[in-house]
């Protein structure tokens, strides 16, 4: 009875807390400062970052699949949104499932091919089609206009407060993703795989197939961020989506905060908003140094903080109540 | 005394596999240690060359705790194990599988040579073969390469985990006659074994695990003669 | 294409080829780290690209001879190589490897943005070419095509003879029987990498003789070595280099068809293959 008790306690801390962050992240568009829109921003792109890890966190956390290319998904989100509406006249929505299917069949061909090989594969399969969207944007011309890219129609304009909104929106569905694919049949199975594929096959569990039902999940996530980034950011090139920069931040949000864990990116995101500091503060001079950056902490939170700063969290938790039963992340 | 284990306890994943294990071996002696399948015998093996690691107890080998050290320096102190399975190089002729076995004192090619020589007296039938690709002679050819591989590395003790294992009776009785010369060479021997009756006849000494623990212990003869051993071990 | 003859498709043909041959010299390497001492290296490429740079500078700018540059270079890799593979890479699973070989990659091609700039640097050396029967072939890139299948036949040699290579076999083959014979295992892996980073000094000597370098040349030819080390069977030295030469001649082939689409038809290829053959052209051929 006192675990329950603790347990109950520990949740309405947290729940508290979750509840106080969501209620001034709501209000913070209402106050009137001219460093609102610049805050505003920084903030859209952490949700941006925040679920994209939650995307990629499917399939690191649970699958132990690492995804090296997660931006092809995004990427390909947003091209094919705009594209769809510039070429086809469709309306937004219509884009937006059209470049869904899309994810999810480039999921499937690529969960297909490489799920069933080795881990490696997989790592090296995704980068290897991030490299080849990111070529193929480039040299086909006439479609994507190369690098100047795709600009969307002055149609979808929205008010930045708006799209705050539905950035806030996704972050609070995708947690709510993890957490629910966590404790659903699904998770369990997923996890069990990861932790013993051998034990799961003989069990007579179809590995591959639950590896490829979460890589297409995973894609629809990514695909629907890359979706909402046309929508927000209202142009789209090979090198802002494409590349490997965006798949490392990604990485790094979800390493900091802690690999496999739904809480965990809420965390890394401060690195989103560091980083936008900094890129805005050198402003283009010395190229390379964040990118420098990124690399060492990349390597360093492998290294000696390998299950990211949600860790220090679990630590203190347990150090406050003694009785409390062995937290699982996630 | 040539090894010496006192109150040597292994757990694996979890599993407490072997428990309170006291066992020694003199020199020029064979010991053997039998026991069903899944009782620990070839965990006990591992554990002293150093593939598993001791939960407590120490393992002394002439007289000095080895506990500490990784699998190859005690190779190179003189235990060698020929492992369950044969285990051999199989992309490696039989001649490189022997020098492998050599590695601790390679940069001497002429004690490599001697030993090379030692080996295929004991198994000629290697010497005729010597650069054929391992994986192409049947299994007891292989279990010779695998004990020849052992003994290339000098040992004072040569450990054989399960001899017999699918092998043809002419071919049993030949390789455990060869394990008798052995104590000729002053290489004492450990073996653990399936096949209770043979191998209780070339043994001085012999120990019963059964489930992690040493339930008895003697001299082959006595437990050959054992009403337990024989009910247990060997259909009687 | 339709324009095109026939000795000047022989032409491209044959730099294709022999720029093949470079290719399948890293990947040999990569194949060696990935099949064989299984480290899932990320960094590769990116080490390539620096090694490519460096040779850039030796040759423009430092004015020392290309022997004790070699030296250097060698000397340099293997022992970087020897102490990632020992602090790092040996105690940790394959997918916090591939992590931190990623971060790896990204400080060393982010430093060469910094230091070097990401313009395109090339040696412009001066290519001399014989003519036989109308079909050109460059001196430089066949020296570069002899001098990889040497140096691969060197290695070949070197596992096949030296009690060093025997020993890599005999670790690569079975780490704890290795161990029984009184290998050190995990030392025989850390050299065994690093001499694969020697491989790789040398190749990316080679290749910067014939491409121009820039700080992302890194992931293509990761990339390749690993579409490479793929079709030829994860972990087989000789398979690489020869599926080396047949994608060399594959992109010098793709290239006259659409120079635009070249990689994205090579991409296809790949996939193809991964789904007809995903165990490799010459699987057969490797040990059992």
């Amino acid at each position: 009875m006192i675990i329950m008790d603790d347990k109950k306690k520990n949740l309405l801390k947290s729940s508290l807390g979750v509840i106080a962050l969501l209620v001034v992240l709501l209000l913070l568009p209402l106050i009137q400062t001219s460093m609102m829109p610049f805050i505003m921003n920084l903030l859209i792109m952490s949700f941006i970052y925040i679920c994209l890890a939650e995307s990629w966190n499917i399939l690191a956390g649970f699958c132990g699949l690492l995804s090296m290319g997660h931006c092809a998904f995004f990427g390909l989100g947003a091209y094919i949104t705009v594209m769809v509406i510039i070429y086809f006249d469709m309306t937004l929505l219509l884009a937006i499932l059209i470049s869904v299917l899309f994810n999810s069949i480039l999921a499937y061909i690529i969960g297909a091919i490489s799920i069933r090989v080795k881990d490696i594969f997989f790592a090296m399969v995704t980068l290897a089609v991030a490299q080849l969207l990111f070529s193929l944007s480039m040299q086909w011309v006439d479609v994507t206009r190369g690098p100047r890219g795709l600009i969307m129609p002055p149609l979808y304009n929205l008010d930045r407060r708006y799209l705050y909104y539905i950035a806030l929106a996704m972050v609070v569905i995708y947690v709510a993703i993890v957490l629910l694919i966590r404790r659903s049949r699904l998770g369990t199975m997923l996890l069990s795989l990861r932790d013993n594929e051998i034990l799961a096959k003989s069990l007579g569990v179809n590995t591959s197939k639950w590896k490829i039902v979460a890589t297409i999940i995973s894609a629809v996530m990514a695909s629907l961020v890359g979706s909402f980034y046309i929508l927000y950011i209202r142009s789209v090139q090979p090198g802002s989506v494409f590349t490997f920069d965006v798949t490392m931040k990604i990485m790094i949000v979800a390493f900091i905060g802690g690999r496999g864990t739904a809480k965990g990116p809420i965390l890394g995101a401060i690195i989103i908003i560091i980083d936008e500091l900094i890129r805005g503060w050198l402003g283009g001079t010395y190229a390379g140094l964040p990118g420098i950056i990124y690399g060492l902490i990349l390597a360093l939170f492998v290294v000696f903080m390998p299950n990211g700063l949600i860790s220090i969290f679990n630590l203190k938790d347990k150090s406050t109540s003694r009785s409390a039963p062995k937290k699982e992340v996630i | 005394m040539l090894l010496n284990i006192n109150n040597l306890s292994v757990n694996l994943g979890g599993l407490n596999i072997l428990h309170d294990i006291n066992l020694n071996v003199n020199d020029r002696e064979i010991v053997v240690v039998v026991g069903a399948n899944g009782a620990g015998k070839s965990t006990l093996m591992r554990t002293i060359i150093g593939l598993n690691k001791a939960s407590s107890g120490t393992i002394l080998f002439e007289n000095k705790e080895i506990n500490t050290l990784q699998s190859y320096e005690r190779a190179n102190l003189g235990i060698s194990l020929v492992p369950e399975g044969r285990m051999l190089f199989s992309d490696m002729t039989v001649l490189e599988n022997l020098q492998m076995g050599a590695y601790p004192y390679r940069k001497n090619p002429k004690r490599v040579k001697e030993n090379l020589e030692k080996v295929f007296d004991l198994f000629p039938v290697l010497y005729k073969n010597q650069n054929r690709k391992s994986n192409t002679f049947s299994g007891g050819e292989q279990q010779m390469i695998s004990i020849g591989r052992g003994l290339m590395g000098e040992p004072k003790l040569l450990m054989i985990d399960e001899l017999s294992l699918g092998l043809a009776q002419k071919i049993i009785d030949l390789l455990l006659k060869t394990v008798q010369k052995l104590l000729l060479n002053n290489i004492s021997v450990l073996m653990v074994e399936q096949n209770v009756r043979q191998a209780l006849k070339i043994a001085n000494r012999a120990y019963v695990l059964d489930n992690g623990s040493i339930v008895l212990s003697g001299s082959g003869e006595d437990l050959l003669n054992n009403d337990h051993v024989q009910k247990a071990y060997m259909g009687l | 294409m339709g324009s095109l003859d026939f000795p000047s498709f022989m032409t491209i043909l044959i730099s294709g080829l022999c720029t093949g041959g470079v290719y399948g010299l890293f990947s040999s390497s990569f194949s060696f780290q990935l099949g064989a001492l299984n480290v899932a290296d990320f960094s590769f490429g990116s080490w390539l690209m620096l090694s490519m740079y460096l040779t850039f500078f030796m040759y423009k700018e430092w004015n020392i001879g290309i022997i004790p540059f070699g030296v250097i270079l060698f000397g340099s890799y293997f022992i970087i190589s020897f102490l990632m593979s020992k602090f790092i890479y040996i105690k940790r699973k394959t997918d916090d490897n591939m992590i931190i070989t990623m971060g790896i990659s990204l400080i060393i091609q982010n430093a060469a943005t910094l230091l070097f700039s990401s313009y395109p640097r090339s040696l412009g050396i001066i290519e001399k070419t014989i003519v036989v029967g109308g079909v050109q072939i460059t001196i430089t890139k066949l020296i570069m095509l002899f001098l990889s299948a040497i140096l691969l036949l060197g290695f070949q040699l070197f596992l096949n003879k030296t009690w060093t290579g025997k020993t890599i076999r005999a670790v690569v083959q079975n780490k704890e029987v290795a161990s029984l014979m009184g290998i050190n295992s995990n030392r025989v892996i850390n050299l065994a990498f690093s001499l694969s980073y020697v491989m790789l000094a040398a190749s990316g000597i080679m290749l910067v003789t014939l491409f121009s370098v820039e700080p992302t040349a890194g992931g293509f030819y990761q990339m390749m070595s690993f579409f490479i080390c793929i079709i030829a069977g994860l972990g087989n030295i000789r398979g690489a280099f020869f599926s080396g030469l047949l994608i060399g001649f594959l992109t010098a082939i793709l290239n006259i068809i659409s120079s635009q689409f070249a990689m994205v038809m090579m991409f296809l290829i790949f996939v193809i293959f991964l789904v007809v053959k995903p165990t490799g052209l010459f699987t057969a051929k490797s040990r059992g």
